[in-house]
């Protein structure tokens, strides 16, 4: 009688720890679950804005002075070829202002074989790449002439 | 058997007891714990906000000059690193080779965003300024009244809290808290900045030697757009810091130029253009230089039919 009085107390005693066990075990997932989403949403929305600034940086890069026509100090709408030339030919650390990417420009009209990598950064560990282009004016100051180009930013992450 | 069967029954209400009470704290710690850290969580997501909102506002300023309000219903703490920022020492903003003359560490909740060109000769970046509106900026004009009239012309009207006072009216005016700004443009007395010194910052311009004096400390400034660095940065170290990156820059868009130059002599010099003069000023050309001879040069290769460097 005793004995079984100790032993209906000892399986009341496991139950009770078991459930505690199991409810602490489905609040542990419950929570490192939801933590895990919020956490992916930031990253999402970290994602989304580093594209809308990758997206953002084709508009840039003509503007910059490193590469824009000028006219006695007045700025042009338009890629100076001998600006362009002259960076490459420099190959100044652009590491901070581009990050990892490749910026290269080529003619489109008229329609030249030639491609310009203005700047270009990859490293050996490279998930994925996105690729965004626009078309550009560029002045040719050997032939004194307007062309079509195509600037074309590959950003690496 | 009656007494030990109630024992029993004791040590087992005793034992619910203490089960009720150590699964309840379990449960209060992980829920009091979740909180905690989805509250943290929601405030890193706001910082990375206010961060992302201030860095696409100054994305957007770079392309001109203009000027933009950063409003925040609460206050963060805007800590300013010369290539990056970070709001409430969390979230940190890269800012790529920009150039933004701020205060080092400020509680905000207000700020301006302003552009200004800089030029030497040909145009080197725009210049962004991140302006504390909380604080009040008093641009002393005694001993340099033209210049600071001049000074003030640039500065947008809707930037209320920069004012311009003689020493005497500032006497007089009520000054509130710590949060001040006292730009002199000339030396001030003791007696003078005795009397401000604990009410906030003092920058003295000095546009006869070019230098910005911050407390004991000095550093060049020369041309509109840096002495309104040198007063919005507000400390040597912050000012420095920019000014050293637009030095970098500078040297970047000058050593363009004189590839350019070099390339125009070898492709376009027809009419007999001749680019070694400009090459060669270019060659000595830095940010401290009078750009007049520069511009004289570039003037002339285009009065001669030339084609122009910048």
């Amino acid at each position: 009688m005793q004995g079984d009085i100790l032993r209906k107390g000892q399986i009341q005693i496991q139950e009770s720890i078991l459930v505690l066990v199991i409810f602490t075990v489905i609040l542990l997932i419950g929570l490192i679950l939801f933590y895990n989403f919020a956490i992916a949403g930031i990253k999402a929305d970290i994602l989304s804005y580093e594209n809308e600034k990758f997206q953002s940086l084709i508009s840039v890069i003509p503007s910059m002075a490193e590469f824009r026509c000028s006219n006695l100090g007045q700025d042009q709408e338009c890629i100076d070829l001998s600006k362009v030339r002259a960076f490459i030919e420099i190959k100044q650390d652009y590491g901070k202002v581009f990050g990892q990417k490749t910026i290269e420009l080529q003619f489109i009209y008229p329609n030249e074989d030639k491609k310009y990598v203005i700047y270009s950064k990859k490293s050996a560990s490279v998930r994925s790449a996105r690729k965004i282009s626009t078309l550009v004016s560029v002045y040719d100051v050997s032939q004194d002439k307007y062309k079509i180009g195509k600037l074309t930013v590959e950003a690496y992450s | 058997m009656h007494n030990l069967h109630k024992q029993k029954k004791g040590q087992g209400m005793q034992f619910n007891w203490i089960f009720i009470v150590v699964s309840g704290a379990i449960i209060l710690v992980f829920f009091s714990a979740f909180g905690i850290r989805y509250a943290e969580l929601q405030k890193s997501k706001e910082n990375a906000q206010i961060a992302r909102s201030i860095d696409n506002i100054i994305n957007g300023l770079k392309g001109q000059e203009q000027y933009k309000t950063i409003d925040i219903s609460n206050s963060f703490n805007f800590k300013f690193k010369c290539d990056s920022f970070s709001i409430n020492n969390d979230y940190q903003q890269k800012l790529n080779s920009k150039i933004i003359f701020a205060n080092s560490n400020i509680k905000v909740n207000k700020l301006y965003a302003w552009t200004k060109e800089f030029r030497k000769a040909y145009k080197v970046d725009n210049l962004i300024y991140l302006i504390d509106a909380n604080r009040q900026y008093f641009f002393i004009k005694d001993g340099n009244e033209d210049y600071v009239n001049e000074l003030f012309i640039e500065i947008p009207s809707e930037f209320s809290n920069i004012k311009k006072i003689s020493m005497q009216e500032l006497e007089g005016f009520d000054i509130k808290g710590k949060n001040n700004e006292f730009v002199f443009f000339k030396e001030p007395s003791e007696d003078g900045l005795n009397a401000i010194k604990e009410k906030g910052i003092v920058v003295v311009i000095d546009t006869a030697r070019g230098f910005a004096r911050f407390g004991q400390e000095s550093y060049k400034i020369m041309d509109t757009p840096l002495v309104l660095g040198a007063i919005f940065s507000g400390s040597l170290e912050s000012y420095k810091c920019s000014y050293d990156s637009l030095k970098e820059k500078f040297n970047s868009i000058n050593n363009i130029y004189i590839k350019k130059a070099e390339y125009l002599q070898g492709c376009c010099s027809v009419n007999n253009c001749d680019y070694t003069n400009a090459r060669q000023e270019l060659l000595s050309f830095n940010i401290e230089s009078n750009s007049d001879n520069l511009k004289l040069l570039n003037d002339e290769l285009y009065n001669s039919g030339c084609k122009v460097i910048f």
